[in-house]
């Protein structure tokens, strides 16, 4: 059982829900349960899962998935490309790709992590550091960043909008990209693409450089709060290649503690239905997902920028490593685990990739034309991936017919329901409890998701919005008062009853 | 030919009605492309808008942004939208009052006249097709769509929007 999971009774206590409403199925919520002093007896993120997409993919034919899948994220349709493409090279027997196609792979999917972590990193999270957690909340936006600091706001929409531009130089087009097939790719990349690609790296490489140095200088002033905030060990799980260093398209999965150590030094991610297990909780309906030889209780795990930053050996890029090393020296030899900490990660990674880029840009096998490759059919495929999220597993079953007879989806925001949740009631212990309820002080609980950015369309398999609503009820879960922020960011706040 | 007139639209077409904006779009562009009209306009179309999105403003004289509503009012609705400085909070979904938004403060000067056209859906569920409602919606907006695209400016765009829809 874990502390703030189950109040011990709920007789007296008044419960806050932050409820995102979607416009379409799937959607999550925070739910606080309070005592008349606010003091916190229960803190619980649930997502509804909606597992309707692995249904929506029964019966179609395998070819047709890896394009059908983008549509499960508007943000990162290439991570579920790819993921389902590595399946299906299973399916049809393509061991190992050409290196023109697998490095075409890697580059869309360089170019994914890039442009999916710019907009957190500049939209989502440069706010809360450059702003101020006090910062007027209407103000704590890309829109504030970029009335304050216009060149930042900017940098980051021309880091988004490159990473679009490799996606759309290897997958044909930005959206429904058709670049990726079971077996390798159907696009070669132009030496004109090429050219195109590389003219402006140097200048993004800097400027990817100068966010380092933002995150940086943020913690340099504020190394306590950065430090505490959100704070709670876990252990951490990452893909690494075969020489221990991060590697996001490719590689065994390791598994280490909170401590650092290895709980799993690596295994082959075909093996994952034998080392994961899901629990189910009946307050939530995602899955809980644990290590299954340390238990649901001692075995549940993070993925993502930070576990990834920590359990590789190294970063294969200098750059990046060299910030990693800086990022890493503030944990005193041990592993870090601020949540503030995955925004600091999450724009070392955004460095990495771009220097990741620039050497395949280099590399004159992207220019090949030899691109697909297959061998004998099997019924079976999984394809893991690093989605910029974290972990993200595709596992299929193919019948002699071609159509998908089992689809199993276990997602970034999946892998992290524990963690988020032990965030959560980090951040309520250490802001919330016994004090009196505030939007500013809520805030610190939004920052706490938005560090994992939990893609609710990925976790309910849907796509939707999600407006904030915020709820203070009584223990009968009787609605008193209610602040909702609408769609277009604007705050409402309203007494439902008088008594 | 210069495009100073942009046309984004979004959407995901595994959504049911959620397709609206983009099945509108691909069939003005099909219009347009038998009437020699398509390269007039810059054509846009995404799952969610992004901060990006706003590069698109730039040279452009009108932009129209086309989407699925819930519970808003049938066949569709059209009106001016304005930048909004109290923006989207995830990274997963942006109004397009922001997208101004984010052009305004990032180039430091206004955007261009922008609309929104926003087609009443009735089911969001997983499936791919139109609901009987939607299908309705977008034939209606079609032809409203046709009107504002033979004559794109902000003066003829605002007098349609202040007029009943049809």
């Amino acid at each position: 059982m874990f502390e703030l999971e189950n109040a011990k009774t709920t007789q007296g206590l008044r419960r806050i829900a932050i409820d995102p409403v979607s416009r379409v199925e799937g959607h999550g919520k925070v739910t606080l349960l309070l005592d008349e002093q606010n003091k916190i007896h229960q803190a619980r993120l649930h997502i509804v899962e909606f597992r309707g997409f692995e249904i929506f993919i029964k019966g179609r034919p395998y070819w047709e998935v890896p394009v059908t899948v983008q549509r499960l994220c508007g943000i990162c349709p290439v991570s579920h490309q790819l993921a389902a493409c590595k399946a299906m090279d299973a399916i049809i027997g393509a061991k190992q790709l050409t290196p023109t196609a697998e490095k075409l792979r890697r580059l869309m999917h360089y170019g994914q992590l890039v442009q999916s972590n710019a907009v957190h990193f500049y939209h989502l999270a440069s706010p809360d550091l450059l702003l101020g957690f006090d910062c007027e909340p209407t103000q704590r936006n890309i829109i504030g960043v970029a009335m304050k600091y216009p060149d930042i706001a900017k940098q980051g929409i021309l880091i988004r909008k490159y990473g679009q531009e490799v996606i759309r130089h290897t997958a044909g087009k930005r959206i429904h990209g058709t670049g990726a097939i079971p077996g390798g790719v159907n696009k070669a990349l132009t030496a004109a693409e090429r050219d195109e690609l590389k003219k402006d790296l140097p200048q993004l490489i800097e400027w990817a450089q100068g966010g380092v140095e933002l995150v940086e200088r943020y913690f340099e002033a504020n190394p306590a709060f950065f430090n505490s905030f959100g704070l709670f060990e876990s252990s951490m799980m990452g893909m690494v290649r075969e020489d221990g260093a991060l590697d996001i398209y490719h590689g065994d999965l390791r598994v280490k503690d909170a401590k650092g150590e290895p709980i799993i030094d690596r295994f082959n991610y075909e093996t994952y239905t034998q080392v994961l297990r899901e629990e189910v909780k009946p307050w939530s309906y995602m899955k809980f997902p644990y290590i299954e030889k340390l238990g649901p209780e001692k075995g549940w795990y993070k993925v993502g920028p930070l576990a990834r930053l920590q359990t590789c050996d190294f970063i294969p890029s200098p750059l990046a490593e060299a910030a990693r090393q800086k990022m890493l020296a503030i944990g005193n030899d041990q592993p870090v685990h601020s949540t503030l900490s995955y925004n600091w990660a999450r724009i070392i990674e955004v460095l990495h990739g771009l220097e990741v880029i620039q050497d395949l840009l280099d590399d004159p096998d992207v220019l090949g034309k030899d691109l697909t490759v297959k061998g004998e059919r099997q019924e079976e495929g999984i394809g893991v991936i690093e989605a910029p999220r974290g972990v993200l597993i595709h596992h299929y079953k193919v019948n002699e017919d071609d159509q998908v007879t089992m689809c199993n989806l276990i997602v970034s925001t999946t892998h992290n329901n524990q963690a988020m949740n032990t965030a959560i009631r980090s951040v309520a212990m250490q802001f919330l409890d016994g004090r009196v309820i505030s939007e500013g002080l809520l805030n610190h609980i939004e920052c706490a998701i938005r560090a994992y950015d939990p893609c609710l369309s990925c976790a309910t398999h849907a796509l939707g919005k999600m407006p904030l609503q915020v709820e203070l009820d009584d223990a009968e879960g009787q609605c008193l008062s209610l602040l909702r922020r609408d769609s277009s960011g604007r705050v409402h706040m309203s007494d439902i009853h008088d008594d | 030919m210069t495009t100073e007139v942009l046309l984004t639209a979004w959407g995901n077409t595994s959504r049911g009605d959620d397709a609206l904006g983009p099945s509108l779009l691909q069939r003005l562009n099909a219009w347009a492309l038998s009437s020699g009209m398509a390269e007039r306009f810059e054509w846009v179309e995404d799952f969610q808008l992004q901060i990006d999105h706003a590069l698109n403003l730039e040279g452009k004289t009108l932009a129209l942004y086309i989407d699925a509503g819930q519970n808003t009012p049938a066949p569709f609705s059209f009106s001016p939208i304005s930048p909004l400085k109290q923006p989207w909070h995830t990274t997963h979904a942006m109004p397009p009052e922001s997208v101004l938004a984010v052009f305004e403060q990032t180039f430091r000067k206004p955007p261009c006249p922008a609309f929104t056209l926003c087609l009443k859906g009735e089911d969001f569920g997983i499936r791919e097709g139109l609901s009987l409602a939607a299908q309705n919606a977008l034939e209606s907006a079609l032809v409203f769509a046709q009107k504002l695209l033979n004559n794109p400016t902000p003066e003829a765009w605002l007098a349609l929007a202040h007029a009943p829809p049809l």
